[in-house]
């Protein structure tokens, strides 16, 4: 369309032109102006469906939901940008009755298939949210509100740290949805319940959620509280990229993140993420950096997926000590600014370098690293069978009520196996069971003897050291027993301090914790029935 | 005041009295008359409208007969009336002057001055100006008027009445009629004839009703009312007082209508006129007896059942219908289920019946309900009026076990005899603190007791039947296995603790494995209670189906709750599965409890699929424990919690029995090569000319014995004997046409032994002389055919020998593979020594089987064979994991490595292997043979084994 441009009387077409000219640049510097923010609906702009998804993706669910009333209903996808924004609030019910006719768009039936799913598996369900904390939870088996306390504390200081770190801030309130298995977690997380399977996910950041595993799905636990946080880092990067992060980034920040949030603990970073990743290059069974596909939860092996996970990790340590953490807060902007999932634009105008050139040197800087120390792994294998067997013999013989031979067999496991500390916990637990309190420490041992960590052993072990704190510094028993919790917090020995049963085996009660949620947390613990 | 009539107007008046007469009064009568005939034309129409207008016309006729008579009696009372009815009429001017004259002189006391008497005597000249004449005239013309208007009147009165005097009557009788039914009843059928046909599937004769009578018919009778009509043009129709059935004609003069007899009626016949009946004064009363629904008795009912308590359940019914039944089904319902099975149908008529059936516990009802069942019996009524006319009895309820009880029994079972093993090492451990030879010797003794019981009771404790599951053979045989290991290490006095650790983690190891398929099965099972639940809670969401969808929720949540408590006792997973069964029902019953029906469907629907996805909560596949979003291996727990199997004795067991029974399945191979070879050779085998000369012998065979006793002589006789030797006489001779050598053979011998007897009891002598004959005939021939038989065997032999050579190597190879078998003994696994001892022998009859086909003696071989594949097969032991038989028949199957011989396999494609085809000709052929032959011993084994 052609310009009209009518001077008035007196001046010259040039004139004309320039005031055409400003007027366009005028209107360029608006637009600029705007699209920085492009969530925003302009002064003179009528909100768009695009505005309203991004604001669901930057998990800005307050200003999408007035950015939608504002919206003309008849705006295409306005219905799925509802549904969205249902399903981002955890309403799965919402969002599948909107979705109930949306069926001319594969993404809305994928969401309906989703929205069908999530409403089936969090009916009912029981929701505790902590206002003044902005945590909201959902809980799918209502035993876990004993470990609602436990959760906000994570979340509270995990915010903090992600604030500080990345500049970023989560808005209030977050939600978790806490569900009992693989497959629930699939049906509220949308992620094939058959790659949930195969790599055993325990977390996922999805819908502008958290939905996470109980620790009681597993026998023994699992460090849930570093996976709340991995999984909050993945929000806020989503929300400070607007979701363009790419994956490697998203993954390799996260796994950055899940343990700055709380001091550093024992095996803080074992195996080494740069070794296991050397180790991968080296091996040639390295999944590389940006071949991870649409998510490490659907890789084929959980052995991929480990491998995935130190790759990222080891190269963004490695990106962020190259050029600082200023440099990584700009790769974030210049993603969102850009609005692309291609880092080498971004790379290149950071860095000078694209994305490749970088892998490329940090693979050298991996080859470069020193070895690691040789394990003796055919002989510990060797030595696994016999420890079972001793083990399995020493539990069977407990089962029944035989203590003491049930001890010596455990005994025999601690000297096949003394890093072990199930097998410590077996030996220390049925000595303290016998009334051999002193015979239980050398058998507990402590944390310089194990090669991880097991949430009964450092119950057990926190319940032995109670009241060896010499009052200065940190009590040793309160900081064992609170890692058990970080472990498995519904052991019934991390969560009841150390004390297995109601009553002991004198048939006095045992002692309970003092501290209120702790005590409603052993109590749980001791309602799960165990093989 | 009135003014008195004046003298001289009275003189006119009757002066136009007389001259009009009673005109007046014919033509109002007859009026009148006109109007109730014409009224009742009308109103014979029969609608309301009609009625309503001849009603009124009635009445306003009689109206103004009143009037007319009114008027008359009241006369010309005063003289303004006079005047204005004689005078006006005649003489206007006149009669206007003499109404104010007569005004003027009325007046009180005149107000304007004038005289009264000047009043009067202004009226009296007026008065005598008017003319009698005139007055007179007009009453005569009046009296001409209204005498034509009577005679018009009673002409249309003649004409109404003449058209059909009745239909006056039945027009008055419509006219008052209330309710639709008029007062007066009329006949309008004459030799009325009723009767009554009962219901066609009653198969009862018709009978006839007399009118003003009472009957009971069977409801459903056709009641038919004939007659020929009184009067034409009447809609004549029968009625019970609500519903009319019009009569037709029947072709021959007469009306008929069909009744068909509904419900107890007073029927009588009836004319239509609109909305108005005129009934006749007869009636039928009728009672309808219905159909009763047949009534259903069982035995024992109503009655609750354990179904573990069951052995078997024996129903004994009696169905009683009033009339007849047509069918009887037993009916088997459990919550939204039902199957009917018929007992008894019936074609004619049945008014009673009875039966019994037998229900077992396993029947496969029961294996697809988990909720009670009612039984009952139900009997059809044969009435075709009604859609479905059930009778059925009282119930018999047969509660089920609670859901995973019976995998919970059998795994305690097996926790015990694990218990009992852990006993017997912590005794062992008890005797190394013995110092006391003696008393260490004692022990020593209590210790094998300890044992020896351990191998009756307890492997004997685990043969039961745990609520109709058992323990798998193959956990059986190998638990048997593991005690003869222990009890060969406590005869060597040999590493005996070792081999106690062993023997229990031995045992141990495959209850992980059945618990969790145990566990797997009874959370899909419990699966199904879930789908049940969220049906009663969708149910639930209707007001309208509320009660019966809570009924269903609330049965579903009780047994999920209980079955989930089970599936918590078996094993890690089932502790883990019953757990999140647990966890999901509370989300159901919250739900369910706040009356939020369709989240508690939502939540029952996800309880449902994760229950049919029977998989641990957490971890990755091939193991390793979860964690992959955040690290779990890194610096977390240990993950398998010092897990794993601490013993492969169950898999190194599980590997031999399927080496065993792949032995067998190859050996089945072998012998059928075998049999094929010699199948194929006997067929080469040229048998020549041999046919020609085996008839002629036959012939001379049936000659010979033509002379002797036919059949039918007293048994137990000489002569009994001789026909039973003509008889195998003429078996030979018939074998002998087919060249079955063998046979024909045995026929002779048989042949032989029937005529020694017959010789032995006496006979007279000519049939002692004919038996002779034939038993020189018969010795004759069976030379003969010995020869035959013998040189076909040898040739067959050559022939067959190629194959059989290499029939013979693989039979020796499968031999020697018996014998490593046998004596495979890992240390941890070995099969048990019953079993090694079968295979042992089978072995060696493998060996004499190879010896003998390479010599190319196939038919020994074969034999061999055949019984070295009896043992092998009495030698499988299954698997520890393995099914029962009939434990789970929809899902019988592959054990190991064998072949899947479950029931609705695949049909075999023709065009890809015609074993199928094989088979089916090989059994035409055998079942061909009158004995022997190569399938025999097969055919005995199958019916052995049906008989075990």
């Amino acid at each position: 369309m052609e310009d009209a441009c009518h001077p008035p009387s007196g001046a010259t077409q040039k004139g004309c032109f320039v005031s055409m000219r400003a007027l366009r640049i005028l209107t360029a510097v608006a637009t600029l102006g705007f699209s920085s923010t492009p969530a925003h609906a302009g002064l003179f702009d009528s909100v768009s469906v695009a505005d309203v998804a991004d604001a669901i993706t930057e998990l800005d669910v307050v200003r999408a939901a007035k950015l939608l009333k504002e919206l003309d209903p008849a705006a295409p996808n306005h219905a799925f940008q509802r549904a969205r924004l249902a399903i981002y609030m955890g309403d799965c019910d919402s969002a599948e009755a909107i979705l109930q006719s949306q069926t001319e768009s594969p993404d809305a039936v994928r969401l309906a298939e989703l929205s069908r799913t999530c409403a089936r598996a969090t009916a009912g369900s029981l929701i505790v949210e902590d206002v003044p904390m902005g945590v909201w939870v959902r809980l799918q088996d209502s035993e876990d509100r004993a470990l609602v306390p436990y959760i906000v504390h994570v979340v509270s200081e995990a915010r903090a740290t992600l604030k500080k770190d990345l500049g970023i801030e989560l808005p209030s309130p977050l939600r978790i949805d806490l569900v009992r298995d693989l497959f629930s977690l699939a049906s509220v997380s949308g992620l094939p319940v058959e790659a949930a399977e195969t790599t055993g996910t325990v977390g996922i950041a999805r819908w502008g959620r958290i939905t996470m595993l109980t620790p009681r799905a597993s026998r023994s636990g699992y460090p849930w509280e570093d996976t709340l946080a991995h999984e909050i880092t993945h929000l806020v990067l989503t929300r400070g990229s607007r979701d363009f992060a790419p994956l490697w980034l998203q993954e390799g920040i996260a796994k950055r993140e899940e343990d700055r949030w709380r001091a550093p603990r024992p095996f803080d970073g074992q195996p080494s993420a740069d070794q296991v990743a050397k180790q991968a290059l080296l091996d040639g069974t390295s999944v590389g950096i940006d071949q991870i596909g649409p998510s490490i939860a659907m890789l084929p092996t959980p052995q991929a997926a480990a491998i995935s996970y130190a790759e990222v990790e080891s190269f963004m340590d490695y990106w962020i000590a190259q050029h600082g953490t200023a440099a990584f807060t700009l790769l974030l902007l210049e993603l969102k600014g850009l609005s692309t999932r291609d880092p080498d634009p971004v790379m290149l105008s950071i860095t000078g370098f694209p994305l490749r050139y970088w892998i490329a040197r940090w693979q050298e800087h991996l080859r470069g690293l020193p070895e690691p120390e040789n394990s003796d792994r055919a002989s510990r294998e060797r030595e696994a069978g016999s420890v079972v067997q001793s083990v399995r013999l020493g539990d069977l013989l407990a089962a029944g009520g035989k203590l003491e031979q049930a001890a010596e067999y455990f005994d025999k496991a601690v000297e096949q196996a003394p890093d072990k500390p199930a097998v410590r916990f077996r030996a220390g637990a049925a000595r303290l069971a016998l009334g051999d309190v002193s015979g239980a420490g050398p058998r507990l041992g402590g944390l310089p003897d194990v090669a991880s960590l097991h949430g009964g052993w450092l119950g057990v072990l926190g319940r032995q050291q109670r009241g060896a704190g010499t009052g200065v510094g940190p009590d040793p028993a309160r900081h064992l027993l609170d890692l058990a919790i970080a472990i498995d917090p519904l052991s019934v020995e991390a969560a009841c301090e150390g004390h297995a049963g109601r009553t002991s085996r004198t048939g006095l009660p045992e002692a309970e914790p003092i501290d209120q949620d702790r005590k409603r947390l052993c109590v749980a613990a001791r309602k799960i029935v165990r093989d | 005041m009135l003014a008195p009539v004046h003298p001289g107007l009275v003189k006119l008046i009757d002066a136009y009295k007389a001259a009009e007469g009673y005109s007046r009064a014919q033509v109002l009568v007859s009026a009148l008359v006109l109007a109730v005939i014409g009224g009742a034309h009308l109103a014979r129409l029969g609608s309301f409208q009609t009625r309503a207008g001849s009603a009124l016309l009635i009445a306003l006729s009689l109206l103004g007969v009143i009037w007319g008579w009114l008027r008359a009696r009241r006369g010309n009372r005063t003289a303004a009336s006079a005047i204005r009815g004689v005078i006006i009429t005649t003489q206007p001017e006149l009669g206007g002057r003499l109404l104010r004259a007569l005004n003027l002189l009325e007046k009180e006391d005149g107000h304007r001055g004038e005289s009264r008497e000047l009043s009067a005597v202004h009226f009296e000249r007026l008065l005598a100006r008017a003319k009698l004449d005139s007055v007179a005239e007009l009453g005569k013309r009046r009296n001409r008027l209204f005498s034509r208007l009577a005679a018009c009147a009673v002409a249309f009165s003649i004409l109404g009445v003449g058209v059909g005097p009745r239909r006056v009557l039945e027009g008055l009788n419509v006219l008052v009629a209330q309710n639709g039914r008029a007062p007066v009843e009329m006949a309008w059928l004459r030799g009325v004839e009723v009767s009554a046909a009962p219901p066609n599937y009653l198969r009862a004769g018709k009978s006839r009703l007399e009118l003003d009578s009472a009957g009971v018919l069977a409801e459903g009778s056709q009641v038919s009312f004939r007659g020929r009509p009184r009067y034409s043009g009447r809609e004549l129709v029968i009625t019970d007082g609500r519903e009319q059935v019009p009569f037709v004609d029947d072709g021959s003069g007469a009306l008929v209508a069909h009744w068909s007899l509904g419900a107890s009626a007073e029927l009588r016949v009836a004319a239509r006129f609109g909305d108005v009946l005129i009934e006749e004064p007869g009636r039928v009363q009728l009672h309808a007896q219905p159909d009763l629904v047949p009534k259903v008795r069982l035995q024992g009912a109503p009655a609750e059942l354990e179904l573990t308590r069951l052995d078997k359940l024996e129903l004994r019914w009696l169905a009683h219908d009033d009339h007849s039944l047509s069918q009887v089904d037993l009916v088997l319902r459990s919550a939204g289920r039902e199957e009917r099975r018929t007992l008894e149908r019936y074609a004619s008529d049945k008014a009673q019946g009875s039966g019994g059936y037998v229900l077992y516990p396993d029947d496969p009802f029961f294996k697809r309900i988990f909720l009670p069942a009612t039984i009952r019996v139900e009997a059809r009524d044969s009435d075709p009026r009604a859609e479905e006319k059930w009778g059925q009895s009282d119930a018999i309820t047969i509660r089920l076990p609670t859901l995973g009880q019976p995998h919970v029994e059998r795994y305690q079972a097996l926790l015990h005899f694990r218990g009992q093993l852990v006993d017997f090492l912590l005794a062992r451990l008890e005797l190394e603190q013995v110092q006391d030879p003696k008393q260490k010797q004692e022990r020593r003794r209590a210790l094998m007791a300890a044992l020896g019981q351990l191998e009756d009771e307890g492997l004997k404790a685990l043969s039961g039947s745990f609520q109709g599951l058992l323990v798998p053979k193959g956990w059986t045989k190998f638990a048997e296995a593991q005690l003869e290991l222990l009890r060969r290490a406590f005869e060597r006095k040999k590493d005996e603790i070792a081999a106690t650790e062993q023997a229990v983690l031995a045992v141990d190891s495959p209850l992980g494995a059945l618990s969790t398929k145990d566990a797997q099965e009874v959370a899909k099972q419990l699966g199904d209670v879930a789908e049940e639940a969220a049906y009663g809670a969708k149910l639930s969401q209707s007001p309208e189906e509320r009660s019966a969808g809570l009924e269903r929720l609330d049965l579903a949540i009780s047994v999920l709750q209980s079955g989930a408590v089970q599936l918590q006792k078996l094993g890690v997973l089932g502790a883990d599965l019953g757990s999140v069964a647990l966890s999901d029902l509370d989300r159901v019953q919250r739900s369910r409890e706040e009356q939020d029906f369709l989240h508690a469907e939502l939540a029952a629907l996800h309880m449902a699929a994760r229950l049919h996805r029977p998989n641990p909560s957490f971890g990755a596949k091939g193991g390793g424990g979860g964690g992959v979003e955040s690290g779990g291996g890194n610096s977390g727990g240990e993950g398998t919690d010092a897990e794993g199997s601490a013993s492969d004795a169950d898999s190194e067991f599980d590997k031999l029995a399927e080496d065993l029974a792949q032995l067998a399945q190859e050996h089945a191979e072998a012998i059928e090569r075998t049999g094929s070879g010699l199948d194929a050779a006997k067929g080469s085998v040229s048998k020549g000319d041999l046919s020609e000369e085996a008839k002629r012998r036959a012939d001379a065979l049936r000659r010979a014995a033509q002379g002797l006793p036919e059949p039918g002589e007293a048994p137990g006789t000489s002569r009994a004997s001789a026909a039973l030797s003509r008889e195998h006489a003429g078996a030979m001779a018939f074998e002998l046409e087919r060249l079955a050598f063998d046979e024909a053979l045995e026929s002779a011998r048989r042949a032989q032994a029937a005529a020694e007897d017959a010789q032995r009891r006496g006979l007279d002598s000519m049939t002692s002389r004919e038996l002779e004959s034939l038993a020189q005939e018969v010795r004759g021939h069976m030379a003969w055919a010995e020869e035959q038989r013998s040189r076909l065997k040898n040739l067959t032999e050559q022939a067959a020998k190629q194959s059989l050579a290499e029939v013979s190597s693989v039979e020796r190879e499968l031999a020697e593979r018996a014998r490593r078998l046998s004596k495979e003994d890992t240390g941890k696994a070995a099969l048990p020594e019953e079993v090694r001892e079968r295979l042992s022998r089978a072995q060696r009859l493998m060996e004499d089987a190879a010896f003998r086909l390479s010599g190319g003696d196939g038919e020994v071989g074969l034999s061999l064979q055949q019984q070295a594949q009896r043992l092998l097969e009495e030698s499988d032991t299954g698997q520890t994991g393995g099914e029962e038989p009939g434990e789970n028949p929809g899902e019988s199957g592959a054990h190991g490595g064998q072949k899947k011989t479950g029931v609705g396999g695949d049909v075999p494609d023709p065009a890809l292997h015609n074993g199928a085809e094989d088979f089916r000709r090989r059994v035409l052929e055998g079942l061909g043979k009158r004995s022997g032959g190569r399938l025999s011993p097969a055919v005995r084994r199958y019916a052995e084994g049906l008989l075990r």
